[in-house]
Parts: C-alpha cells; sequence; structure tokens
C-alpha cells in the first residue's frame, strides 16, 4: 500500500458565479522513498488537490464534495481540525512557493523553527534550540547558529527556501508536499534546493508530492508524474516514459510549448502553441474538457463524454479518446 | 546586423543610496544595481539581456527608458544622448522608445477601460482625433490578436496572457522603433508563453521592430533573441551572437548557467544530478 | 432602478444598509428644517412622556423633544459635512502631490501635518470657544483642523505607493506628465479610499460635535443633540426619553456613515477585483486557485539589489 493514497477527491468552491469544480475526480499514489511530480498549468487544481489533502482549503468557499485521502491507511478527509493538525505538522510537511510569504517577518528563525519543534515534538526550550541548529544543517545552510538570530529579510531567497524546508521536515514527516518550491527562485539555486529536497528524501525515505508548471523540474525530480487538465489528471506515468512517449495530447503540447536551449534555427522557429485557453471551471463542457482546444478531436465521442482514466501501457494512464500511439493514421484538424 | 545602430548604451551605472541605519552606525556603502555597461542594438535587431535576481537588467531596462535617471554613463538613441535630453525633446523622443512590462497585473491601471489604456501614449503626444484614436486602438488590438470589443472591457476581465497582449498593443500605439521588454512572459503559463513569444516575433518581422528583451529564462531569451548579453551583478560577463554563445560559452558564469537550465530530458537532468553529486560538474 | 441597485445590493448589503439609514436621518434633517415646529418654543407642559401631542414627550423647559431631534439631527449633520468636506478638499490634493513629488515638498508639507497633528482636538476646541465665543462655523473650522492630518497622510501614503506603481511608469514612458499622472492615475486610484476615509470622519465628527456640545462648548442658539443631552443628564432617571432620542440619532446617523463607508470600500474593491495587490514583481504563478473572475496574485520574491545564495 503506498503511504498516500487519494482516491476520486473533489473539490468544488461556491462563488457568485456558480460551482467552481477545481478537483474533479483525482487519484493518485505516492510511495515512501519516491516523487511524484504534479504538473499543470495555473487553474488546473494542482495546488487545490494539495491543499485539500491536508485540509488547508479554505471551507467555506471551498467543500470537499467527494473521494477520500489516505496517509498510511489513515483517512485524512474523515479527522477533525485539531487531528489534522497535528497530522500536517507531524506526518505531513508542507513548502509553499514564496517564503517570504510564509514566514513571519517580524519574527527571527529561530523563533520560527523552536515553535515548531516546541509545538509538535514538546521539546524544552534549550533541545528546541539544538535540534533547530541541526536542522539548519541539515538542509545546508550556512553558518546555522548564527541564522537563527536573523530575521527572513536579511536572508537570500534560496536561503529562505532552505528554511522553510527546515520548517517542513522539522518534525521527520512522512510526506513532503512541495508546492511550486523552485518558482520564485533563481536558476542556480533550483538546482541545489532541488538537490537537498531529493538528499532529504533519500536519506529519510520520505515520499515527495511535487506541484509544479515547469516540465523541466519535474524531469529532474520525480520518479511518476501526473498531468492535470482543469480538475483532472489527464496523464500518468514513469517520468521517462511520459517524457519519451507522451500520450496526451495537451502533454504533448506542453512539451511542444517550451521554447529550447539546443540546436539550430531556433530563432526563426515559432513556439507550438495550444489555441485558446483552459475551460472555465463553473461552465465544463459536457465531453473531453480538452476537446475544444484538442487538433485531434473529433465531433464523435470526445464532445460527448468525459474519456476515463485508462492504463494504455502498463503503468502508464491517460484520459483520452485519442492518444497518440492510436493516432497513427490519423490527421490532426486543421 | 544590417541595420544602424539604434540604441547605444556607454558606461552606464546606476547607484542606489543604501538603507540608512541607526545614525550612530557607520552608513553601509551605495548599492551598484548597474556597474558600467556597454551594448548596442541596430535597427531590426533583437539583443536578449540575461541574468539572474538581483543582475541588474531591470534596473538597466529603466535607466535606458530614463524612468529611473543613471547615475553615470551614456544612452544614445537615434542620435540624442537621453540622459541630456529633458521636457518636451525627451517626451518626443519616448514616441520611439516604448516598454512591455513584467506583470500583467499590474502594469493596467484597473480602473482604466481597455481603450483609455491603449490610447493613453495617443493621448499623451496629442496624436489624431478622438475618433482616429478609436480606429488606432481597434486596429491594435487586432494586430495583438483580440476581439474589438475588449476595447470595452476593464483588465481584471481578462486572463494574464490577454492583459499582456493589452500592454503590447499599448506599446505599439505610437508606432516605436525599440521596444523594451522586462520579463514579458516570466509570470505567464508555458502555453500562454509561447503565445506571446510568437506574437512579439511576428511582430517584429511584420513592423521592423528592435527589442531590448530581458528575462532571467535562458530558453525563452534564445526564442527572441539574435545577440544576447549576459549580467552578474551590475555587470556584462559576456556578450555575443545568440547562436554563438549557446553553443560556446565562454565565460564561467555563463556556462554555470547554462548547466543550470532545466531542459524536458529526464535523462540529461538525472545525469547532471549525478555529476553534481560527485561533485565532478560546476556548481549548479 | 431596481436593476441598478441589484447588483450593488448583492455586493455590497452594507452600503444599502448604510445609505437607508443616512437617507432616513437626512429625511429627518430635512423635516425639520422644513415641517417640524419652533424648537425653543417652551410650554406648559414640562416633562411628560412621549404622548399623541409630543411623540417624543417634552423636556424640561416644556421644548418638545421630537422637534428640537429633528433640528439637532440637521444641525449635526450639517456641521459634520461640512468639516469633512472642507478638511479633505484641502488635505487629501495636498497629500497626493506630497507623496507623489516626493523631496523638500513633501518634507514641509509632512511637518506641517505633524504639527497640526500634535494639537489634542478638544483641548483646542474648548480654548477656541472660550476665546472666540462658541458657534458652529468655529466647529466646523476645528474639526478640519483635526482630520487635516489624517486625510493628508492617508493621500500621501496612497500617492508613494501609486507612483512606483508598474501602470503609473507606463504612463511615464509613454511621455505623460506629472499633471495628468496625478488626474488620471493617482486620483483616481486612491479616490475611494479617501471616500471611505471621509465616511468615517463624518461619523467621527458628529461625535465630537456631540461630545464639545455636551461639554457645553457648543453653540447657544442651535439646538444640537449634544446639546439636548447635555440637559439630559440631570433628569436620566426621570426623563428617559430626553436622552433616548438624540442618542438613538447620534447612533443612527453614525452608524449609517460607517456602513456606508465599509460598504463603499467592498463596492468598489469588487468592482476592480483583480487589480493588483502589493507590488510583487511576479516569477511563476501564484497558488493555483480556481478561476473566480478574481486574477490570483502573482507571488515572488522582492527584487532587492544584491544576489541570490
Amino acid at each position: 500500500m503506498s503511504l498516500l493514497e487519494v482516491h476520486e477527491l473533489r473539490t468544488h468552491f461556491d462563488t457568485r458565479r456558480g460551482i467552481v469544480k477545481a478537483v474533479d475526480g483525482v487519484s493518485l499514489s505516492v510511495d515512501r522513498g519516491r516523487t511524484l511530480g504534479l504538473v499543470g498549468e495555473s487553474g488546473c487544481g494542482k495546488s487545490v488537490a494539495a491543499l485539500s489533502i491536508t485540509g488547508l482549503v479554505p471551507r467555506p468557499p471551498a467543500r470537499i464534495v467527494g473521494g477520500r485521502a489516505l496517509l498510511d491507511g489513515r483517512e485524512l478527509t474523515a479527522l477533525g481540525d485539531r487531528e489534522l493538525e497535528d497530522v500536517r505538522g507531524r506526518e505531513i510537511g508542507m513548502i509553499f512557493q514564496d517564503p517570504m510569504t510564509s514566514l513571519n517577518p517580524t519574527l527571527t528563525i529561530g523563533a520560527q523553527v523552536c515553535e515548531t519543534l516546541r509545538r509538535h515534538l514538546g521539546l524544552s526550550p534549550r533541545e528546541a534550540r539544538r535540534r533547530a541548529v541541526e536542522l539548519l544543517g541539515q538542509v545546508r545552510l550556512p553558518d546555522p547558529a548564527r541564522r537563527l538570530g536573523d530575521h527572513p529579510h536579511v536572508l537570500s531567497g534560496g536561503m529562505r527556501q532552505r528554511v522553510m524546508i527546515a520548517l517542513a521536515i522539522a518534525c521527520e514527516p512522512k510526506l513532503l508536499i512541495a508546492d511550486e518550491p523552485t518558482t520564485a527562485l533563481d536558476v542556480t539555486i533550483q538546482a541545489q534546493i532541488l538537490d537537498l529536497l531529493d538528499e532529504l528524501r533519500r536519506l529519510r525515505r520520505m515520499a515527495i508530492l511535487l506541484i509544479t508548471h515547469d516540465m523541466g523540474v519535474v524531469a529532474e525530480a520525480a520518479d511518476e508524474v501526473a498531468v492535470m487538465y482543469a480538475g483532472q489528471i489527464v496523464e500518468r506515468a514513469e517520468t521517462v516514459e511520459l517524457f519519451d512517449h507522451p500520450e496526451h495530447p495537451y502533454t504533448e503540447a506542453l512539451l511542444g510549448a517550451l521554447p529550447r536551449l539546443e540546436g539550430r534555427g531556433l530563432r526563426s522557429a515559432r513556439l507550438a502553441t495550444i489555441p485558446g485557453r483552459p475551460p472555465d471551471l463553473a461552465a465544463l463542457p459536457p465531453g473531453c474538457r480538452f476537446a475544444p482546444r484538442c487538433p485531434y478531436a473529433g465531433a464523435d465521442a470526445c464532445a460527448d463524454r468525459t474519456p476515463a482514466l485508462r492504463e494504455i501501457r502498463p503503468g502508464h494512464l491517460v484520459r483520452i479518446c485519442h492518444p497518440a500511439s492510436e493516432r497513427a493514421r490519423r490527421e490532426p484538424r486543421a | 546586423m544590417s541595420g544602424d545602430v539604434l540604441l547605444s548604451v556607454r558606461g552606464l551605472v546606476k547607484q542606489f543610496p543604501a538603507r540608512r541605519g541607526a545614525p550612530w552606525k557607520a552608513r553601509a556603502a551605495p548599492i551598484r544595481a548597474v556597474a558600467g555597461i556597454d551594448f548596442e542594438i541596430a535597427e531590426g535587431e533583437s539583443l536578449g539581456l540575461v541574468g539572474e535576481s538581483g543582475s541588474g537588467k531591470s534596473t538597466t531596462a529603466y535607466c535606458v527608458l530614463q524612468l529611473l535617471t543613471p547615475t553615470a554613463g551614456e544612452v544614445c538613441f537615434l542620435g540624442q544622448e537621453l540622459t541630456r535630453t529633458r521636457g518636451e525633446r525627451l517626451r518626443r523622443m519616448r514616441r520611439e522608445l516604448q516598454i512591455v512590462f513584467q506583470d500583467p497585473y499590474a502594469s493596467l491601471n484597473p480602473r482604466m477601460r481597455v481603450d483609455a489604456i491603449v490610447a493613453e501614449p495617443l493621448e499623451v503626444h496629442g496624436v489624431g482625433s478622438a475618433r482616429s484614436r478609436r480606429a488606432r486602438v481597434l486596429e491594435l488590438l487586432d494586430t495583438v490578436g483580440l476581439d474589438p470589443d475588449a476595447a470595452r472591457r476593464r483588465p481584471h476581465e481578462f486572463s494574464g496572457g490577454q492583459r499582456q497582449r493589452i500592454g503590447i498593443a499599448r506599446a505599439l500605439a505610437l508606432s516605436p522603433r525599440l521596444i523594451v521588454c522586462d520579463e514579458p512572459v516570466s509570470a505567464l503559463d508555458v502555453s500562454i508563453q509561447a503565445q506571446i513569444l510568437n506574437l512579439l516575433s511576428d511582430l517584429q518581422r511584420d513592423l521592423g521592430l528592435s527589442y531590448l528583451f530581458i528575462s532571467h529564462d535562458l530558453a525563452v531569451v534564445r526564442a527572441v533573441s539574435d545577440r544576447i548579453a549576459v549580467m552578474r551583478a551590475g555587470e556584462i560577463v559576456e556578450a555575443g551572437r545568440a547562436d554563438d554563445v549557446y553553443a560556446n560559452p565562454a565565460h564561467e558564469y555563463t556556462r554555470a548557467l547554462l548547466a543550470a537550465v532545466p531542459v524536458p530530458d529526464p535523462r540529461r537532468m538525472r545525469a547532471r544530478r549525478d555529476e553534481r553529486r560527485r561533485g565532478t560538474s560546476a556548481p549548479g | 432602478m431596481r436593476a441598478r441597485l441589484a447588483p450593488i445590493a448583492s455586493t455590497s448589503p452594507r452600503l444599502l444598509a448604510g445609505l437607508t439609514l443616512l437617507a432616513v436621518v437626512g429625511l429627518a434633517a430635512l423635516a425639520g428644517a422644513l415641517l417640524a415646529g419652533d424648537p425653543f418654543r417652551t410650554s406648559e407642559a414640562l416633562l411628560t412622556g412621549p404622548s399623541g401631542h409630543h411623540p417624543f414627550g417634552t423636556d424640561n423647559l416644556g421644548r418638545d423633544v421630537l422637534d428640537r431631534v429633528l433640528h439637532g439631527t440637521g444641525t449635526s449633520l450639517e456641521v459634520s459635512v461640512l468639516a469633512v468636506t472642507t478638511g479633505t478638499v484641502i488635505a487629501a490634493p495636498l497629500g497626493l502631490v506630497s507623496g507623489y513629488a516626493g523631496g523638500l515638498l513633501d518634507d514641509l508639507l509632512l511637518k506641517l501635518a505633524e504639527v497640526l497633528q500634535i494639537i489634542p482636538g478638544f483641548l483646542l476646541a474648548l480654548v477656541a470657544a472660550a476665546v472666540f465665543g462658541a458657534s458652529l462655523l468655529l466647529l466646523v473650522v476645528i474639526l478640519a483642523v483635526i482630520f487635516f492630518a489624517p486625510t493628508f497622510r492617508l493621500a500621501r501614503g496612497e500617492a508613494i505607493g501609486l507612483r512606483g506603481r508598474e501602470f503609473v511608469q507606463a504612463s511615464r514612458a509613454a511621455g505623460a506628465g506629472h499633471g495628468r499622472i496625478l488626474r488620471r492615475h493617482i486620483l483616481p486610484s486612491a479616490l475611494t479610499i479617501l471616500l471611505v476615509n471621509a465616511s468615517f470622519q463624518a461619523g467621527t465628527a458628529v461625535l465630537i460635535e456631540t461630545g464639545l456640545s455636551f461639554l457645553g462648548v457648543g453653540e447657544r442658539d442651535t439646538v444640537s443633540l449634544g446639546a439636548m443631552l447635555f440637559d439630559a443628564q440631570s433628569y436620566l432617571e426621570q426623563a428617559w426619553w430626553m436622552s433616548l432620542f438624540p442618542g438613538a440619532f447620534v447612533a443612527l446617523t453614525v452608524m449609517g456613515m460607517n456602513l456606508s463607508g465599509d460598504g463603499l470600500h467592498q463596492l468598489r474593491d469588487v468592482r476592480a477585483s483583480g487589480r493588483a495587490g502589493p507590488r510583487r514583481p511576479a516569477r511563476g504563478r501564484g497558488p493555483a486557485m480556481p478561476r473566480l473572475g478574481v486574477a490570483p496574485t502573482p507571488a515572488g520574491p522582492a527584487k532587492a539589489p544584491g544576489g541570490d545564495a
């Protein structure tokens, strides 16, 4: 059994314009010691899914209308607020995109780390301090003892993110959820942070749910990738398999839209684009959600029903009527 | 490139005074955001200015546009030395030099209608009549791929990509020769990014524009630039034709930067990671 | 009309409630000016409770409390609206220009505002009343002075925040002059908060005026709610109507103003939804909230000069 199992999670938002189906039937699993990359563009629901799993999604206006999330067999969606708080501190660690807004600017680093340690592990102030220095060392923050007295704004973005990671792993969680952990960082620091997460994963046998929009990040850091679109998972496979043989037109398009770093004639070439925009989650089309933008959509099944997630190859799931490998002789729609 | 030199920057320096701490503590040294750089842009050419945060690239853009006053150096545009141009003459120069900003949510006044936003440069310079301006606005919206009914709406009704198009329409209003693009696609999703980059390329080709294209994303810069300059800590460490620099980076910082850019190729990324673990490659 | 009210009512019930209260109060004041009897007419019927002839009862001099309350409300509204309008019309533009311009002008004006802020309002009022004699005009002037500094600072703060915003930079890049930028960008963007501020100040003005009159500083010849409360002190037990009705009208007026201010804020914020929050250069997307017609605020690092490590 996987450490984290999510079955058909559905989270809807009650808004003035109607019900927004932000997460509509998401199933995934992460094993100990593995990283699942959840990738998608803004508005696809990946962050909402993570927040729903940990009970952090604001209710109201959100409602978890269906599905379950299980951590080590324990159903998170059935827990009360107090219990969820304990789980969040001790079993699930979370890091977010912008460390500047996640850290309290008026408190020192030491105060914030120690607070977490004392709250969840019940350590004495001295023990908490000692452990805090140890943690900051584990996330490779230079000169950790001195850093305890610093305020967040003194540190650079990369260092702040390391502090966030330290806070997240302080209580030895089994699962780490990282929501766009490197997006706000420079490219050279990004690699360092991803390396750090990888090292921690191996040393502590943590499971990591890595949420990002960046295909390059999942290429490096994820063992398995799930692609989200309009509140649903549209493709899931081992990373190498996904990049070598993408099946869903959206995945193909995402990969095609990335500007290339190497090659000739890049200046004059146009980037492949996906026409149109993601659907309005409050007014979803009846059939396949990607159909309006899909170059292969036919007037047939695509418009009538939402295709189910099916296993096209062992370990490779896709939700589409016209996966790439079955498209051999089909002409793309103009 | 074949064209004449449009913009020539020499010895550009921009210094910011350090924050004042307590009166009895010694004043920290002023911060040199831009520490003396030179570059040129010819007609019809696109120069990519690449660097990480704090490298001074955005400050450079603001100095070129005279939105910030350079501490030292020259900015020569269309034969005029901008740092010594004031008042009405500077205003007239602005017609040829425009900017597209990074943040599509902050660069448009949320209380103004789109047609007013796009027409503002025309109004400021007294170009045409109200009717001809309206027609021009519709023309511009069409050029950037927006429907004419967008004119009557307000920014918050549009997505990030669409707002960026509005910003581009505004920049095109006065038919400038050079557009400074300050991280124009950094806040956009990949698929929208591609649309905007294609649009910028098309506009360059169709209208004979020149770009100073600023970004931290090496792959994005590659798609749009003829030549590139790499900035670090306020200085240009390497410059040259894009193809050459990307293929054979001379400076170690450029190499480190290129080595760190994520590519959507799992095997390559794993190989890089393994190298880093073994400590054999440059830190990145 | 109904069609236009409906969306306002749904987005900001507070505004509707506030405006309704103010309408009631305003009507009362109008009635006081046009219809009601003479608030100074004494009669033999001393300290009688509410009745058909005197719906709000009579006071210790036999004066009809209803007439007095209606007149008093008018006075309070007059004074507070006049004072706040004067104060805002002077302080807000100065504040906007000061914040936008910065430099020496800003330093000087800020010092002026600070000086005015240091003066304790009530004390000033008492002293001025003793020196110049109490009058409504004096009250208006004192209130305007009291409100100058907060309004000035608010406007100044807004202008400082706005002048660095990208859409203002865009306007500068297009060649717009300072006048245009102040008129077309700074003022409209700051307007909401200035109006909200004014409405709260109006409520405060009513209370201050009431308080001053209560202390006996207000003008002798006019009726004011505060003066009525002053008179009612000695008769709290015998004639509850002398304090309840004026007090209720004070409360209604202030509440109406506060709710309106609150509601206006709500309304303008919802209309301009998706307007950028505090300026943060975007690097990547913010947390992916579903598209609700409200754009997610892009998050990113503050661009500090100096590298990242």
